[in-house]
């Protein structure tokens, strides 16, 4: 099966070295496509309450950062949790390979967390300070953002590494 | 149900040996034959080249009166 760079990256997100074939790509995409439908559902909502901001700002900042946590993490938790239900990280995991399969997980959750926090903390610095029109510098150095990406991505690196090691049991 | 278990078992082919044979997860092998997932055309004809029959073979069976039905 062809590889594309999509491919690669959903490989490396979920820490997948085994063969790609059509079945999972069919349940990647799937998953995917209704991860994305929610998600942009989210967008709308969350572009209100930004708007809101410009009449209650701490409030609209709280609101948004409980429901940064609700949704998005929620939302990857769960798509983890299918792609996992349908079999897609088809490691086999013995009572022997067992130790060495969670330290490789905890590693790879651990890379995944610090690209998470970083992407989304570069990415909502550089839409900030298009929107306010300001040096990206000032966004950058913004405490609130600091806080709320910080917030988010610890609390989906928490969600994560409970569905990961729930799942990652030896098979019988 | 597909025959792919029963024509396996009869070349004496392990889940994995057959998924590395048309290039795919033994997990998506046993899956096929549970009846979990349909696999694509191409996959098919791989399946049933491996296996040394054919899509009727692997996909059809007869009610008795001449009549194939699909599985």
């Amino acid at each position: 099966m062809a590889t594309t760079i999509l491919t690669k990256f959903v490989r490396h997100f979920y820490g997948y070295d085994g063969v790609w074939d059509e079945y999972k790509s069919q349940v990647v995409n799937r998953i995917g496509n209704r991860a994305f439908i929610w998600l942009l559902s989210y967008v709308v909502i969350s572009t209100v309450l930004a708007m809101a901001a410009a009449f209650q700002y701490e409030n609209a900042f709280w609101a948004l950062m409980v429901l940064n946590v609700l949704v998005i993490q929620l939302i990857g938790g769960l798509a983890i949790y299918a792609i996992k239900e349908a079999g897609i990280l088809d490691e086999t995991i013995t009572k022997a390979n067992l130790k060495r399969s969670r330290k490789v997980a905890l590693r790879r959750w651990l890379g995944n967390v610090i690209q998470f926090i970083v992407t989304i903390y570069v990415v909502e610095a550089f839409l900030a300070s298009l929107l306010n029109q300001q040096a990206m510098t000032t966004t950058l150095l913004d405490h609130h953002l600091m806080i709320n990406c910080l917030w988010t991505g610890l609390s989906w690196g928490v969600i994560t590494l409970i569905f990961r090691l729930i799942t990652l049991k030896p098979e019988h | 149900m597909n025959r792919v278990k029963s024509y396996r078992q009869r070349q004496q082919l392990s889940q994995q040996a057959l998924a590395t044979q048309i290039g795919v997860a033994r997990q998506t092998i046993n899956l096929i034959e549970n009846d979990k997932y349909n696999p694509s055309l191409a996959l098919c004809i791989k399946l049933a080249q491996a296996l040394g029959t054919d899509l009727n073979g692997l996909f059809w069976e007869d009610d008795g009166d001449g009549n194939n039905n699909i599985n």
